[in-house]
């Protein structure tokens, strides 16, 4: 029943790890659902803004510059964050269990 | 003998003996009860034989050589050394003394017939009855205390305190010396940066993480005291918990001081008391304020700190039970005891919503817990690749999804080759983004936020990684800073639970000890603050002396907070340009300050010179003092401080000097001026009386308009110096004008000038307008844009003449030979003299005419060009010296609003963001750049729009160059300030500081491939003053790039 009720965060009891660790496995849970997010959003990109964004992730550029791009391009892309985040707590917190 | 005294009642005999037998008696019983105690305590103290260094006897008799008013320092003082038989004695030689004086009395009372007997009587009367009074309070306290030597001693402390609050209150009244300053800056800085020792040290072995400190009392006699704070919130009320060590720790300096007192034992041990620490906690919650109301002492910082643990274990119980009580929950989760949160305690606690954790949290999770986490994530990872292996999306979105993750994986943290080795370092504000952006993934936090929190901490961070702090404190209050910033602007939307937990995990787990004046937890606008604070704090171990004042500091403040909000608001975006223009703004408000400070500091020396000296000062020399504290700063040592001060010394003795030397140039000057207007009023009456024979021998000439063209008629008769309105080279005819009007009062008033003759700028406007409207009126200018101009320099000359209101304009030659009139009223002149041409200036430069020219400009050819007025001879002015055309001035246009010529405001403008003059651009056209002086125009070079910008730009460049590692306003200051030919005066004397050689270098390269010279003063042709460094740079620059040697003068 916590479970359901914790986020990954506190599923994973991060705060309850040494720093780097933390940090490390804090990356590592926002990598998966950063990946979900491309995965949907990527598509909904039109081929001129598809270009626009391999050439953000291919150059050197900052990364907020990245997450400024899509949350322009994609409408509900703060939403979509949120379902991903939501999939993946879903799916892990049984796993934890 | 009569008692008949004003001042003193009389007695009678029988009443004196009276009084007299009853003092004895009081004296008798008293001094029984002292032999009486002094038996006790002898017994009770029982001294050691060789402590006794002066028997009774001999005591006695040192005291009865005492006077009265001194004997109670003595015995004090024997008591302290530990005489406490012989200060007893001592005592009773206070009784004796009395006695004496009694007897003494009786004496006179009996004998009033020695001579001054009243007079005598009275002054033993007082002293018995100041020495009665002495020994009772003495002797009362005595039988108070039980114990003299403890009121002696406590009476020394006493005088001691008493003598120390007075030498503190005079040293309170005199100005912190470098020394002393320099002194306690090294104090302040070395236990700021022990701060981060001391809690380390105490976090090992407590329950709760206190965040330890050294902390200055509030009062000289407190040096330092050690102090640890825990806090934490109870339902959101803050609750902080704080023990502190109680001592007074005497100043070196206030211990030499005593020395002088007499107090012989050395070291701060005397004067120390035994520390003894104290425990209380401030709260707003109700409960845990009324268990532990007050401050407990301990006689131990352990016992101090058991109390406080105590204290925290019961805030935490309490919060327990409110939150089960808020949430419902049925038991306390057991395993989540808070543990400490780092906070500053010079700042309030903003840990609102937040639980206190541990900068370093013992991790519950077992290895094996964490391997299962691990391998969960690692089993999802690989699920996820494979589904977007096998999944429908194309190879472009496939390899965009790995690309972008790839990108983000590397974002902000440091990135090593193969071999294990740094190439790029991580930057603190990206990893800092970079976390917040993963909570944002994983639904912690909106991910709206993320790009807000970028701007906000990429420009506050910057300055903190960019180099411009390079100390390790300095970095550590920007982190602070950035981080506090990063916190407080979400603070609503990150869980409180996050609050404790991004700054351990960003390596700053202990942001109070990091920043040392900045608090984790504290608002954005008070990091801010606390950040300047800071920042004013490491410039003060810069600049010593005491050159800061709160006022500077207070507006160094508000300027930087401002500068923080202007970047956080307008120019957000985390963009590397963004942090380099804040890196350099920042530095530069620094370097503002730092010279304000300066200067503040030559005005605290008193030192009486002019403005213009001192800002010429600062200029020149100070600057160099500023760069040269800031670099012996960095090592604070008390031996740089005295030659810090010595230097400055030297360097107000120098600017005196230089002062004397500005004065007596001021005074040379004054008297070259006064010398020329006495010449030029002079010159004005001899060109009246010419006038007035003239007028009288050519009457017609006034009355009817002389013919046109006409070849000259008569020879001048006036005396009027013709070198004063020849056309000089490179001007035209009203420069002419403006020289006369400007030179002749009287031909001024004529015109209309209502203003101050002396007011030369009011006078050069109004000579610069008047000499326009002569020319129209005389048909020199037409409103279409002609305009008469010459072709060769110093061949002929335009007198202005008034008549009954109206103007006239006499032509001469070179000789004085009139050649024409122009009256006023006559139409644009369409025959021209040999040495004139026509210019239409509204025309482009297909009007312009194909010279063949000479190297003597003897030989013009003179194309015609359809005017308005017919066909018009034009032509160039050929440069004598290099046989190249040279642009004519432009008629001057009138400024519809003021009235004035635009050119000659337009010439004499500075700009005061580059400190060079406005430049005249074009449309591609040829463009006449017209820098002078005022008061003349030397040159017009041809340069094209294009060339012109580039001057500008070689300019700012060599100026960027010169000066980029100088404060701000170094340049703009001594451009306005100091003359082009004064600096290279000062310069072959050898008074130009090191770091403005370069400047001089540049000056002197430009006169060497230009072959041109700044101007100085001259009355006549530089009225207003020597040309300036910046005026004269671009004339040079200018000059350059014509003759095509601007590379050579590129920095």
């Amino acid at each position: 029943m916590d479970n359901i009720k914790k986020d990954l965060f506190d599923l994973f009891q991060i705060d309850q790890m040494p720093p780097e660790k933390g940090e490390e496995m804090l990356g590592r849970l926002a990598k998966l659902v950063f990946q979900a997010v491309l995965v949907r959003v990527l598509p909904m990109l039109s081929e001129e803004e598809l270009s626009e964004y391999e050439k953000i992730v291919e150059g050197d550029q900052d990364a907020v510059i990245l997450f400024k791009f899509l949350s322009e391009k994609i409408e509900n892309f703060d939403e979509i964050v949120k379902e991903e985040a939501e999939a993946l707590r879903i799916e892990l917190s049984k796993q934890v269990e | 003998m009569t008692t008949t005294t004003k001042d003193y009642p009389p007695k009678s005999k029988k009443e004196l003996l009276e009084e007299l037998e009853k003092l004895q008696k009081e004296s008798a019983e008293r001094k029984e009860k002292i032999a009486q105690m002094e038996a006790a305590k002898a017994k009770a103290l029982s001294p050691k034989e060789d402590d006794e260094k002066l028997d009774t006897k001999q005591a006695e008799k040192a005291l009865s050589q005492i006077k009265v008013k001194k004997s109670f320092t003595q015995v004090t003082e024997l008591i302290n050394k530990g005489y406490k038989e012989s200060a007893a004695n001592k005592i009773s030689g206070i009784y004796g003394i009395i006695e004496s004086q009694k007897e003494r009395e009786k004496i006179l009372v009996s004998n009033p017939e020695i001579k001054n007997s009243e007079k005598r009587l009275k002054t033993i009367r007082a002293s018995i009855e100041e020495s009665q009074k002495e020994l009772n309070n003495l002797l009362n306290d005595i039988e108070n205390q039980d114990d003299p030597e403890k009121v002696a001693k406590s009476k020394v402390a006493e005088f001691i305190d008493e003598k120390t609050t007075e030498a503190l209150a005079d040293e309170a009244g005199k100005p912190e010396t470098d020394e002393e300053k320099a002194r306690r800056l090294s104090e302040e800085a070395k236990a700021v940066l022990e701060e981060e020792e001391n809690a380390k040290k105490n976090l090992e072995g407590l329950k709760y993480n206190f965040v330890w400190k050294n902390k200055r009392g509030d009062s000289d006699l407190i040096y330092m005291y050690e102090e640890g704070t825990f806090n934490f919130e109870i339902s959101g009320k803050e609750t902080e918990v704080i023990v502190y060590e109680k001592k007074t720790e005497w100043k070196e300096s206030k211990i030499k001081r005593m020395f002088t007192l007499g107090f012989k034992k050395f070291g701060k041990e005397v004067f120390q008391q035994k520390p003894s620490w104290s425990t209380y906690v401030y709260t707003e919650n109700d409960k845990l304020d009324k268990k532990y109301p007050k401050e407990y002492e301990f006689n131990t910082k352990e016992e101090a700190i058991k109390k406080a643990e105590e204290i925290i274990n019961e805030g935490l119980r309490i919060k327990f039970e409110e939150e089960k009580k808020f949430m419902g929950i049925s038991e306390p989760d057991s395993t989540a005891e808070p543990v400490a949160i780092s906070s500053d305690a010079d700042t309030k606690p903003e840990n609102k919503g937040s639980e206190p954790i541990s900068p370093e949290p013992t991790p519950p999770i077992t290895p094996e817990k964490m391997k299962s986490y691990e391998e969960i994530i690692k089993k999802a990872d690989e699920e996820r690749n494979a589904l977007l292996e096998k999944g429908p999306q194309s190879l472009r979105i496939k390899n965009g999804v790995l690309k972008g993750v790839k990108a983000w994986e590397k974002f902000g943290v440091e990135q090593r080759n193969k071999e294990g080795e740094i190439i790029k370092e991580g930057v603190f504000w990206k990893r800092a983004i970079k976390m917040t952006t993963n909570l944002a993934l994983i639904g912690l936090i909106s991910m709206s936020s993320v790009e807000y929190l970028a701007k906000q901490t990429s420009a506050i961070s910057a300055t903190a990684l960019g180099g411009s702090m390079t100390t390790a404190l300095g970095k550590k209050m920007f982190i602070g800073l950035g981080f506090g910033t990063l916190i407080d602007l979400n603070g609503k939307k990150i869980p409180s639970k996050l609050k404790k937990w991004m700054p351990i995990i960003m390596g700053i787990g202990g942001l109070g000890i990091a920043t040392g004046l900045a608090g984790a937890f504290v608002p954005a606008a008070a990091l801010a603050s606390g950040a300047s604070i800071g920042l004013g704090y490491l410039s003060s171990k810069f600049i010593k002396g005491s050159y800061t004042d709160e006022k500077l500091a207070q507006k160094k403040q508000e300027k930087t907070e401002k500068l923080f909000k202007k970047y956080a608001e307008t120019n957000g975006e985390a963009n590397e340009k963004n942090l380099e223009n804040f890196e350099k703004d920042y530095i530069k408000l620094l370097k503002h300050f730092e010279n304000l400070t300066i200067r503040g500091k030559l005005f605290d020396e008193g030192a009486k010179i002019l403005t213009g000296s001192v800002v010429a000062g600062v200029v020149l020399g100070i600057s160099g003092a500023t760069q040269d504290h800031r670099l012996e700063n960095e090592h604070i040592k008390e031996t740089k401080a005295e030659s810090a001060h010595e230097e400055m010394a030297k360097h107000l003795d120098d600017l005196k000097k230089q002062h004397e030397e500005a004065v007596a140039q001021i005074e040379k000057l004054d008297k070259q001026h006064e010398q020329s207007v006495a010449d030029l009023k002079d010159q004005q009456a001899e060109i009246k009386n010419s006038e007035n024979n003239t007028d009288d021998s050519n009457s017609n000439e006034n009355n009817q308009p002389a013919e046109k063209n006409q070849t000259p008629v008569s020879q001048d008769k006036s005396e009027v110096k013709i070198e004063n309105i020849l056309v000089r080279k490179g001007e035209g005819i009203e420069h002419s004008f403006i020289r006369q009007i400007e030179g002749n009062a009287e031909l001024a008033k004529e015109l209309g000038y209502k203003g101050e003759i002396d007011d030369t700028k009011a006078l050069h406007e109004f000579a610069g307008h008047q000499a326009h409207v002569v020319a129209i009126k005389t048909g020199y200018v037409d409103n279409q844009g002609n305009e008469v101009r010459i072709a060769e320099a110093d061949k002929v000359g335009y007198e202005i003449k008034m008549e009954d209101g109206h103007v006239s304009v006499i032509e001469k030659t070179s000789t004085g030979e009139i050649v024409e009139t122009h009256n006023e009223g006559d139409k644009f002149e369409d025959k021209i003299e040999k040495v004139e041409y026509v210019k239409n200036i509204s025309q482009n430069n297909d009007t312009e005419a194909t010279i063949n020219s000479s190297a003597n400009n003897t030989t013009i050819d003179t194309p015609k060009v359809e005017g308005q007025n017919g066909e018009y001879s034009t032509g160039e002015q050929i440069n004598s010296e290099t046989g190249l055309p040279v642009e004519n001035i432009k008629s001057e246009q009138i400024n519809p609003e003021t009235g004035l010529p635009v050119e000659n405001i337009k010439s004499e403008q500075i700009n005061p963001e580059t400190g060079k003059p406005y430049a005249e651009t074009g449309d591609g056209e040829k463009t006449t750049s017209t820098e002078s002086s005022p008061g003349s125009v030397e040159i017009y070079k041809e340069l094209t729009s294009v060339e012109i910008e580039h001057v500008d730009r070689v300019f700012d460049n060599n100026i960027d160059h010169l000066f980029r590692e100088r404060p701000e306003g170094e340049w703009n200051s001594i451009q306005k300030l100091i003359p082009a030919d004064r600096i290279l005066e000062l310069y072959d004397k050898g008074q130009v500081e090191s770091h403005f050689k370069p400047l001089v270098h540049h000056i002197i390269k430009l006169e060497e491939v230009t072959g041109l010279h700044p101007y100085s003063y001259d009355p006549i042709d530089h009225p207003l003053g020597p040309e300036k460094i910046a005026v004269f740079m671009t004339r040079a620059l200018e000059e350059a790039t014509r003759i095509g040697k601007i590379d050579e003068v590129t920095l």
